[in-house]
């Protein structure tokens, strides 16, 4: 035993060296490695991205070997919400690019647009809403921030219906012949993509 | 006579154990750990259970591709698992048997190793330290999921998952790593050979039938739509 004690300092110093390593290990926990989105980079990437942010190398390299990795730690962790939201705000911005492009296509001169969004989940139904706005007003399009005014019978009906004809229903109450509603909504629990359609000239045109 | 006998038995039974135990533990896997990390794709939510009947009357056809860094057998043992993950969530899946059914998803898999890193400076260096300064391998991978309709073949969704791993041999990493496994991680946090797999074949198979699901989700959308006009 006594023989291996002046040994230890080898291991203390790979652990070192190992200290900052993104990946679960001796000192990170998985859920703090789990917190961390992480893609493998390059030197010349870093520098790019963000310059000083690495020190130079030494002129005739480095003893260690060096590995860069890029991690991004989200607001919220994983678990810190419930799942299927969680899921559906970790693919939002493609979503809704996918969204209002479909829709661009499908009404190119709409003078006006507005956003509305449906989910289980009234938080993330804003959200949605939102992103549907941001994307449209990023792509130069005239955004009004208005919501339907539909009579409480109306609505009391609509809910009744399953979206696939609750939607082209509602487009029929909708003022829309100088305006295009985009709607984007989630139909399933455990889904976790969105499904959306457009209102224009009081004729819905489904997108996804 | 009797004395000189004990004697020699207690000088010479704790050196053939150390001996024992020393070569005992240069086979790979007795003292090694591994670490799994998610990297793109797998550390994604995913709103269901793979433990659930997610696919009841889903047809699925399934194909693991055989490549320089997947052979063949590896490729089979995906396709047996990813078999035995679908049919335990309710759905059916074609196999070689099954000839030219008609089936509602195909699902290729296609791995390529995307970094590997092993130092062989480190295992004279750790044998020679008795291991106590450990052996060092990294490798990552990326499986491609293409999913396909049925009906005709068209693609609609191609996702990729990557995953990095880290395996470490030595008495001195290993005892570390077994200490803070006794007294300081909860279960969740244990880090061995069987969390790692357990941990990787939840995120893997989760994004994956969440994959499908959300293709069925979006196909039952559609033909709803298609009724209701």
């Amino acid at each position: 035993m006594t023989v291996l004690i002046p040994l230890l300092p080898f291991l203390l110093l790979f652990l070192f060296g190992r200290s900052g390593d993104p990946a679960p290990g001796l000192f990170t926990s998985k859920s703090d490695a789990a917190r961390y989105e992480c893609v493998r980079t390059t030197r010349e990437a870093v520098s790019r991205e963000k310059p000083g942010a690495l020190k130079e190398r030494a002129p005739r390299g480095d003893f260690l070997e060096e590995e860069l990795f890029r991690c991004d730690a989200p607001l919220f962790a994983r678990g810190d919400r419930p799942a299927q939201g969680d899921a559906l705000l970790d693919t939002l911005s493609e979503q809704i690019n996918e969204i209002v492009a479909g829709a661009e296509v499908a009404v190119p001169n709409a003078p006006a647009w507005s956003a509305l969004a449906h989910h289980g989940d009234d938080v993330l139904a804003r959200k949605i809403r939102f992103a549907l706005e941001v994307a449209l007003r990023s792509r130069e399009k005239a955004v009004e921030s208005e919501l339907p005014h539909l009579s409480a019978a109306d609505i009391v009906a609509l809910s009744q219906k399953p979206p696939q004809e609750s939607y082209p229903l509602l487009c029929a109450k909708l003022p829309s012949r100088n305006k295009a509603w985009l709607a984007a909504f989630s139909v399933d629990a455990k889904e976790t993509v969105l499904h959306a359609g457009v209102c224009h000239d009081e004729v819905w045109t489904w997108l996804l | 006579m009797y004395e000189k006998h004990v004697r020699k038995k207690t000088a010479t039974t704790p050196r053939k154990v150390v001996v024992a135990a020393f070569c005992a533990c240069f086979l790979p896997g007795c003292i090694s750990v591994y670490h799994y990390q998610p990297l793109q794709g797998l550390h994604r939510s995913y709103a269901l259970s793979y433990k659930e009947a997610n696919f009841a009357g889903l047809t699925l056809n399934l194909s693991c591709i055989a490549n320089t860094f997947v052979s063949e057998s590896a490729a089979g043992v995906l396709c047996d698992k990813l078999r035995t993950v679908f049919e335990g969530q309710g759905a059916k899946v074609l196999d070689a048997e099954s000839g030219d059914a008609a089936f509602d998803y195909g699902l290729e898999f296609e791995a390529t190793q995307t970094y590997h890193h092993q130092n062989a400076w480190m295992w004279p260096v750790s044998i020679l330290l008795f291991t106590l300064f450990p052996v060092e391998q990294e490798y990552a991978f990326k499986q491609t999921v293409t999913l396909t309709r049925g009906s005709d073949g068209s693609p609609l969704r191609r996702e990729s998952f990557e995953a990095r791993f880290l395996w470490f041999w030595g008495a001195g990493y290993w005892g570390l790593n077994k200490l803070f496994n006794v007294t300081v991680r909860n279960d969740s946090e244990k880090v061995d050979d069987a969390s790692m797999r357990r941990d990787f074949s939840r995120d893997f198979y989760s994004q994956v039938s969440q994959l499908v699901y959300n293709a069925r989700t979006r196909d039952a959308f559609r033909n709803a739509k298609v009724e209701a006009q």
